[in-house]
């Protein structure tokens, strides 16, 4: 396993290397001057030059690309051309907002879903399985961001219970925190779930027609022990790929959800960035989402043969 | 349903326990709290800015002199100026008692250090070129200072290579405001750090993509009689204020009905009656200086035919397109003049008439072919692309094959600036005087492509325009402008739109006006004494 994962990681250097310069040619073919959005209608040409002579924009793109290229093997991310900021350090600290909800909700789907789907497969076709998966189908259907309005005029304006606007981080003041995260994580949850709830009862409903299963229920154990101990660990291979796929995305940034709920996260991070042509943001934030894919990914195949012995590495 | 695990039972514990936690303090501190649209750039003046980081600081910094209530140059800093030479000394006199944020006193000295660092390639100020030799300025007007004197601690002279007549404007343009700022706002190395100032507030901390707060200066000493503009008495009710960002306008309606926030600045013109309507909301409106127009480029094969100009406009009906897209809350202007300004008088509001007959009597009399007609818009300004879309509309009535390319804000500009549009939907950020408006209008286009009437009439009339201190003869020549951009059609103004504000019910003495900058002075809630 260890060579495997040592293997895995190797490879994702010429993957980043790669991405980065898809993202760096990509992002220049965009018709667009980072230098008139920063300036906006009213600055002369004069001005618009020195702006881009100022942010190295007016040299050749092969130079401008071995120079972030050089600076980026020396961890330097370059600076923000709209704000300034060193982009790694902006970054981190987006991620970290993103990581607070997309975990939070992440980890309270998987303890919603494991058990509804067991259940669900467990009962199916009976009057709880239909009332589960039309929950569920409604869940996956409703768009997050709408939710996340309703979830607002709910109980941020008509019960004033939570905040609408701004954003604490739980390292700061777990209690405020909370509040902040609640409605956001509450949006992005309900998604998850339902997807995670039909995968995990259709592995499960495949899994509960084996053999094996049949000759535990014949030897008399009790039917909880049935789907813990036999059942569970089988069915969860494919639903532990979904979360891994699920979990990659979201980090990159569940944009939507950030900019309906404002909070500073990478998602609102990178798009606002692509609106205002801000090269190094957008380059130094799609090389951390690809890098977060390709972790999942590869967590994910790490652990997937310890549900799955058939499956080696 | 599967039962909630017990795992999740603390978790919901604590959400309803913070949910009903009140915290004192923020009780007794006065707070005030404005929504963003969008993050500031910076915290240094002119250097990396837009509309909102303008908003912010000028609750922080100030210049010598900045645009009154009625869009006349105040005193701020300065208790008066003289002008000597025909226009090329300039000579202020600073204001006693005045006093930056660290306590230090405002002298002659920190005027012209600040003065010097902006003119200093080094500092990236944006406005440099309209001071320095060789840059050209936007339009061959430059108000180059060669140098800055000062005779005494409370006396600044600036001498200019020559007379300007827009030096004033300058030193008081709300975009890259010169303000005064004290040595300690750099670091020894020249590194920006914050902003030392003289406003009301200082700059406490700012969060990039979450806020910018900022405390009230207890030794600011409030000057003159009332709220004027960027000028007058700025009473600093509000302990701190907090700029928040949210780029949702829904999730601002919310956080306002909700009474999360206090002030949303700008809101949709379609939320008005919203939150007209609303029990803890009231608008409050102003007329703007910012101008929506319809760009032409002259140079284009088909519109280099004024007939195909003049043809567009009879079939471009603004008023039709102010009731539509602004739910009349719009004033319908086809001259570089605002409506709200004192220069614009009934000559600057002649304009063709909407007549589809007429359009295609000069279509017909061009030539015209049904050759395809191409308007840029962007979706990033909603008004830009309503507009794109009615004129659209409004053309095939008229028998033109238009369409409308729609892209992104960032491609739409950098083709503004490199004429490389057949029409656009814009909108012109609002100019103080209409004199700096005309200066980004006229001039050669093989110079600078971004200029949108290259007629040599239209540059001489403006260069004597530049070149008078007399406000009526300058009003002249405006009426003289207009009807000249009558004849030749380079640009079809739509209209000056109006800007509203929405805030809680309990806020007192907050009053938009047309140059849309936020001013949180002179505000406060019912419930302070």
């Amino acid at each position: 396993m260890l060579t495997y994962t040592f293997k895995r990681l190797l490879m994702t250097v010429p993957t980043l290397v790669i991405v980065a310069m898809l993202v760096f040619a990509l992002m220049r073919l965009v018709p667009g001057d980072p230098a008139a959005v920063m300036v906006g209608d009213l600055a002369d040409p004069h001005v618009l030059e020195e702006v881009r002579r100022n942010l190295a924009l007016d040299e050749p793109l092969l130079v401008q690309f071995g120079t972030w290229l050089g600076n980026l093997a020396k961890g330097d991310l370059g600076h923000s051309i709209m704000t300034g900021e060193p982009v790694l350090e902006a970054m981190l600290r987006r991620f970290g907002v993103t990581a607070q909800v997309v975990l939070f909700s992440i980890v309270l789907a998987v303890l919603v879903a494991i058990p509804a789907g067991l259940l669900a497969a467990w009962r199916q076709n009976t009057r709880l399985d239909l009332a589960m998966m039309f929950a569920v189908i409604l869940c996956v259907s409703v768009p997050s961001f709408w939710m996340g309005i309703l979830l607002i005029l709910l109980f941020g304006v008509q019960l004033g219970w939570l905040p609408t606007i701004g954003y604490v981080s739980i390292t700061e003041d777990f209690a405020a925190g909370i509040r902040y995260l609640a409605l956001p994580v509450l949006a992005l949850l309900l998604g998850e779930m339902a997807s995670l709830t039909r995968m995990m009862r259709s592995s499960t409903l495949e899994v509960l027609r084996l053999e094996y299963i049949t000759h535990a229920r014949a030897k008399g154990l009790p039917e909880h022990l049935v789907l813990l101990r036999h059942a569970l660990p089988n069915a969860f291979a494919p639903v532990l790929t979904l979360l891994g796929l699920m979990l990659g995305s979201l980090l990159g940034g569940a944009v939507v959800i950030e900019t309906v709920f404002t909070l500073p996260g990478l998602g609102r991070f990178l798009v606002d960035g692509i609106y205002a042509r801000d090269y190094p943001v957008v380059q130094g934030t799609l090389l951390l989402v690809a890098g977060l894919y390709v972790l999942a990914n590869l967590v994910v195949d790490v652990l997937y043969p310890l549900f799955d012995p058939r499956v080696r590495l | 349903m599967a039962p909630v695990p017990r795992a999740l039972a603390p978790l919901v514990l604590a959400v309803v326990v913070a949910a009903t936690v009140t915290t004192a303090a923020d009780a007794a501190e006065r707070v005030l709290r404005i929504a963003l649209n969008t993050d500031i750039r910076g915290t240094n003046p002119g250097v990396n800015r837009d509309a909102n980081t303008d908003a912010v600081l000028h609750h922080v910094v100030e210049s010598l002199v900045a645009y009154g209530e009625d869009l006349e140059i105040e005193p701020v800093l300065a208790s008066a100026w003289e002008v000597r030479d025909a226009g090329r000394t300039w000579v202020f006199t600073l204001r006693e008692g005045l006093l930056f944020h660290n306590g230090r006193p405002v002298t002659s000295r920190e005027v012209r250090w600040s003065f010097e660092r902006y003119l200093d390639p080094a500092t990236r100020w944006q406005c440099r070129s309209w001071f320095v030799a060789g840059e050209g300025a936007d339009d061959g007007s430059p108000s180059v200072i060669e140098a800055i004197e000062t005779p005494d601690e409370r006396t600044v002279i600036f001498r200019l290579a020559e007379p300007s007549t827009l030096f004033l404007d300058r030193l008081a343009n709300v975009q890259c405001v010169p303000a005064v700022l004290h040595p300690e706002s750099v670091a020894a190395d020249g590194r920006w750090l914050a902003p030392v100032g003289t406003g009301p507030w200082r700059l406490a901390e700012w969060r990039p993509g979450e806020y910018a707060d900022l405390v009230r200066f207890e030794e600011y000493r409030p000057r003159g009689d009332g709220v004027d503009g960027l000028a007058g008495r700025k009473e600093a009710h509000a302990h701190r204020l907090r700029f928040l960002v949210s780029p949702d306008p829904a999730a601002t309606k919310a956080a306002l009905l909700a009474g999360h926030i206090d002030i949303f600045h700008s809101i949709p013109m379609t939320a008005i009656e919203d939150f007209r309507n609303a029990a803890t909301t009231v608008v409050v409106q102003s007329p703007t200086l910012s101008w929506s127009a319809l760009l032409l480029q002259t140079r284009d094969p088909l519109l280099s035919d004024v007939r195909i100009r003049r043809a567009i406009a009879h079939a471009v009906d603004r008023r039709m397109i102010v009731d539509f897209n602004t739910n009349g809350y719009a004033s319908v202007n086809s001259s570089a003049v605002p409506v709200s300004a004192s220069a614009h008088t009934a000559v600057h509001d002649e304009w063709y008439a909407p007549d589809v007959e007429a359009a295609r009597e000069l279509l017909r009399q061009a030539g015209y072919d049904g050759e395809p007609v191409r308007i840029q818009a962007n979706r990033k300004y909603d008004n830009m692309y309503a507009n794109a879309v009615v004129i659209q509309a409004m053309l095939h009535a008229a028998g033109m094959n238009a369409h409308i390319d729609v892209m992104d804000w960032a491609a739409q500009l950098a083709n503004y600036y490199s004429g490389n549009f057949q029409l656009s939907s814009f909108s012109f950020t609002a100019q103080a005087t209409p004199l700096l408006r005309y200066l980004k209008l006229i001039g050669n286009k093989d110079e600078r492509p971004v200029y949108l009437w290259e007629q040599p009439e239209a540059q001489a009339l403006l260069s004597r325009a530049i070149a008078t201190f007399d406000g009526d003869e300058k009003r002249r020549l405006y009426e003289e402008l207009h009807l000249l951009m009558k004849d030749h059609v380079p640009i079809i103004g739509l209209y000056n739109a109006n800007y509203a504000a929405a805030v809680g019910r309990d806020i007192e003495g907050y009053t938009p006006w047309p140059l849309m900058i936020p001013r949180l002075w002179g505000v406060r809630k019912a419930s302070w004494d």
